[in-house]
């Protein structure tokens, strides 16, 4: 009789509906990079948000607010002591050690150590807390990088990588499949043609076609980069950057590469200083990164006139080390403008975002003392780059994902928290 | 029915048919002003579409011209200066549509001009200008190569391959009224730029519209229709113009709900009017013909009451004088007047109460409620036996020819027996001494039939249609005012049945009640 009763009582129980996964393609141009915890110059790095955390986040006003860290205490202006949350797990599911975020904040130049269950913090730099945005947490096991994010890399090579959620979610993204193609129009095209349902960081001209699409929603938000003409310091004197500086302004270089429009820098222009002749100086770029950047590339060639060189074509990771090394005349980057702490800090010689070839104790101390305007004062009475102008982030997306935006900081930040439509 | 009722529905029937003939024509005229007013609405539209398309066509064709202008200036300015190839990397901040330029002479090779083909390049090279068709390159760009030689520099040539990215988002531009858009084609139907976001995936994937293969029509020389359901799937109306080099194709569209709103409310504006005036005037129209008959019907009783009266004062007269005369033998005093008196008195009072009787049964009315099933088989023997000594009186038989079945119908049987008194009186009266009055009963149908047949004189044929109007009595003046036979009409009419008259002079009458069967239950 009981185990009549018991095979009634399974024969009731139903098995709960499989719901259908979601998944969103993203078209990138360029090779993908392979994916880990360090900047990477490759469209995979917005991958990078969704896979790892770090101790905190920004939001939209460039306040943090606690992810891996369960607390922050500031201990003095340059040293934090953060906790971590108990629940943090691994990808593999190994629970978040104070030793393992100690060995990440170590790889972004950040000094490190344990102390009472708690991770110490201190840098040789002022160390704002929205530094602490910037250096995510992850560890190595097996030789796969892991992260503590909402989504863990199940696939990857130079053409596409499958992100995969944790814990599905309803009516949110389960799987993320970034397609790389050879270039930006390229990739632009085989999105409008329903090949991918997402591209982040598109150009200003071809947003115009995805308007009116019923299948796509324009994405718009402010940039947290602007765009720049960086000087070597290694190779240019003061003095010729102080004649870049005002042979290159900022409101005639946006005006031929960005056609559309560029919401100009906030600052004075610099003082005249004549470029004396000499030599040609080269300008070095990451052409495949879209038109924009080409355009750039070729206003300074034009602005200089005969000392404008030849403009040569990097490739991510070139630019990243020539970056390190200083070895180019001009180059054209991206770098970081917001929050204004974290972009002065960029300058700063014991910084650790500090990542090409600079050194000036005047804006070092500025910096040090809280005093940004002076510390400004400084960095362009000894330029070590043109800040040209802020272009707008552009992105479309499947009309179906209900809360879909841009940023605040990452391009595609808030992607583990979309919803989509049925 | 009187010849005046006649005439007032007959009156009543033309005035209805004249306002509804007119205000059908007034409808069929509206209707055609209405179609001719939306066909000329519809016509203005597609003829400023097709303005448009045209200025569109226009503005293509003199991009591409100028296009190849610029490649002609800067082959002539720039081919023989000594930093041309930095030059022409300049191009690409004043004329990025004109892509990345190059200078070729004999010893170019094709192959470093990719996707330049090699046979345009040879053409080029012996100083013609040539262009390819319109393709989609490798990164899926809209493109199309061209080289123009180098003025002055014989076997030089600037040869490019165009990025028509602005020429499509010149399209795309070009906007008419709230969701008008514009379409290009290629010489193939291909579409290659989309002014409606929905379709701009087709400029990319290839697929073909709807538009296509009238954009084939076209450039084969035939009229494409200019209104269509359109690729999106809505009705749409257009305007076309044909490039002849290239051979291009722009359809300028509109939704007709937007191009067509403006004559459409307006239509429907007039619509409204019209049908407002024609209800305006059948309203009026049967107003006016209620008060004319309203006016009818009152001047009809008044001539009713006037011919009332002159019967009421004729009988009741007749009846004075006889009593009058009466009265005069009772004033003699003489005993052997006194049973003339009496009989006269007698006579006249019988008169006066069937008179009075008469008119009892026109005051009173049908009630349907309190019908009764009647088997008219025992209903005809009834009065039969209650007319009999007013028959035997007269000399005349009464029978009754029952019918096979039962006859059941719902009726007032007092009413009912009135009327049917009212006929065998009239049949005893009609008939001659020695006669036969016959009650005949029958079925036709659904119908139940009581006829009252007499061998009297008969009615003569012109009196038979007006035998049961009132106040026509066919007897003797001074017995009745003529209300019997319309009284029985009225009473059968309200029972849902007829009566009629057949009659042969000379011979006799047959008055037939027809009434619809009821069986009980």
């Amino acid at each position: 009789m009981r185990h009549l009763l018991l095979l009634a009582v399974l024969a009731g129980c139903s098995r709960p509906a499989e719901t259908s996964k979601v998944q969103l393609r993203i078209a990138a141009p360029g090779d993908l990079a392979p994916l880990g915890p360090q900047p990477l110059q490759s469209y995979s790095a917005i991958a990078q948000e969704w896979v790892y955390e770090p101790l905190v986040r920004l939001d939209a006003e460039g306040s943090t607010k606690l992810a891996l860290a369960s607390r922050l205490e500031r201990i003095d202006s340059k040293s934090i002591r953060a906790s971590i949350r108990a629940d943090a797990r691994f990808s593999d599911g190994s629970p978040v050690a104070p030793g393992d975020v100690v060995e990440s904040l170590k790889s972004f130049n950040l000094s490190a150590y344990e102390k009472d269950g708690a991770v110490v913090i201190e840098s040789e730099a002022v160390l704002p807390e929205t530094v602490l945005s910037r250096a995510v947490i992850s560890k190595t096991a097996s030789g796969t990088s892991l992260g503590t994010g909402p989504f863990f890399v199940a696939e990857q090579d130079a053409s596409h990588m499958l992100l995969r959620r944790k814990v599905h979610l309803p009516d949110h993204i389960d799987d993320v499949v970034i397609r790389s193609f050879p270039t930006p129009r390229e990739a632009f095209a085989r999105t409008l043609a329903g090949e991918a349902d997402a591209y982040p960081l598109i150009d200003s001209r071809q947003i115009e076609f995805f308007e009116g699409v019923p299948r796509f929603r324009v994405l718009r938000a402010p940039n947290t980069n602007a765009i720049a003409v960086v000087f070597s310091t290694r190779r240019l004197d003061r003095n010729t950057r102080l004649a870049l500086l005002a042979s290159l302004p900022g409101p005639d270089l946006a005006r031929m590469a960005y056609p559309n429009g560029c919401s100009p820098m906030q600052w004075e222009s610099a003082s005249f200083h004549s470029l004396p002749p000499g030599r040609p100086l080269n300008i070095v770029a990451v052409l495949k990164a879209g038109s924009h950047v080409e355009r750039m590339a070729l206003a300074v060639q034009r602005l200089l006139g005969p000392r404008g060189g030849d403009i040569e074509d990097l490739s991510y990771a070139d630019h990243q080390h020539r970056l390190t090394t200083g070895e180019f005349d001009l180059l054209i980057s991206t770098p970081i403008v917001w929050p204004q702490t974290d972009m002065l800090l960029l300058w700063h010689t014991k910084s650790p975002l500090l990542t090409q070839w600079y050194s000036n104790p005047r804006v070092d101390g500025a910096i040090d003392s809280g005093d940004t305007a002076r510390a400004m004062r400084e960095l362009m009475d000894d330029p070590p780059v043109d800040y040209v102008c802020l272009p707008e982030r552009l992105a479309v997306v499947d009309a179906r994902i209900k809360n879909a935006r841009i940023g605040p900081f990452g391009v595609f930040e808030t992607l583990a928290d979309w919803e989509i439509a049925r | 029915m009187t010849e005046a009722g006649e005439s007032r529905n007959a009156f009543a029937r033309r005035l209805a048919l004249i306002v509804a003939v007119s205000g059908f024509l007034i409808a069929v005229l509206g209707g055609v002003a209405l179609e001719i007013l939306r066909v000329r609405s519809e016509r203005s539209s597609q003829e400023a579409l097709h303005a448009i398309a045209e200025q569109a066509g226009r503005r293509l064709g003199s991009y591409i011209a100028q296009q190849k202008v610029l490649l002609r200036a800067l082959a002539g300015a720039l081919a023989a200066e000594p930093d041309t190839n930095r030059k022409l990397q300049q191009l690409a901040l004043d004329a990025p549509s004109l892509g990345k330029v190059a200078f070729v002479d004999s010893r170019t090779s094709s192959a470093n001009l990719r996707p330049i083909k090699s046979e345009l390049l040879a053409q080029a090279l012996q100083g013609t200008e040539v262009s390819s068709p319109l393709y989609t390159s490798d990164s899926l760009a809209l493109a199309m190569d061209i080289c123009v030689p180098a003025p002055g520099l014989p076997g030089v040539a600037a040869c490019t391959t165009l990025d028509l990215f602005e020429l499509q988002r010149e399209v795309q531009h070009i906007r008419f009224g709230e969701t008008g858009f514009a379409l290009a084609f290629d010489a193939d139907g291909r579409l290659f730029a989309a002014g409606a976001g929905p379709l701009r995936q087709a400029v990319v994937s290839g697929e073909m519209l709807v538009e296509s293969s009238f954009a084939q029509k076209l450039a084969s020389g035939e009229d494409p229709p200019t209104r269509f359901k359109s690729s999106l799937g809505e009705e749409v109306v257009a305007g076309w113009a044909r490039l002849a080099n290239p051979a291009w194709a722009i359809v300028v569209e509109q939704p007709t709900s937007e191009a067509l709103r403006a004559s459409r409310l307006a239509l429907a504006g007039l619509g409204a009017i019209a049908l407002l005036a024609l209800g305006a005037a059948t309203a009026v129209g049967i107003s006016q013909s209620r008060k004319v008959l309203t006016a009818l019907e009152i001047e009809e009783r008044w001539r009713t009451a006037g011919r009332i009266a002159t019967g009421i004062t004729h009988d009741l007269g007749h009846r004075v004088a006889v009593l009058q005369a009466t009265a005069a033998l009772a004033d003699a005093g003489d005993p052997a007047y006194l049973p003339l008196v009496r009989d006269n008195l007698r006579e006249e009072v019988a008169t006066l109460k069937k008179f009075v009787a008469d008119f009892a049964d026109l005051s009173r009315n049908v009630d349907t409620s309190q019908f009764v099933p009647l088997d008219l088989n025992a209903f005809a023997d009834s009065v039969r036996r209650a007319a009999a000594p007013f028959a035997e009186r007269a000399g005349v038989q009464l029978a009754v020819a029952p019918s096979s079945a039962p006859l059941w119908v719902r009726a007032d049987r007092y009413l009912l027996e009135r009327a049917t008194l009212n006929l065998l009186s009239n049949a005893v009266e009609a008939s001659p001494s020695g006669s036969e009055v016959l009650v005949d009963l029958g079925q036709r149908d659904a119908v139940a039939t009581l006829s009252v047949r007499d061998q009297g004189q008969g009615i003569a044929p012109d009196r038979l249609p007006r035998i049961f109007d009132a106040f026509r009595s066919t007897k003797k003046t001074g017995a009745h005012v003529g209300m019997g036979l319309p009284n029985v009409r009225r009473i059968v009419d309200a029972h849902g049945g007829k009566v009629s008259v057949e009659s042969t002079p000379g011979k006799g009458s047959v008055f037939t009640i027809e009434l619809p069967l009821a069986p009980p239950g």
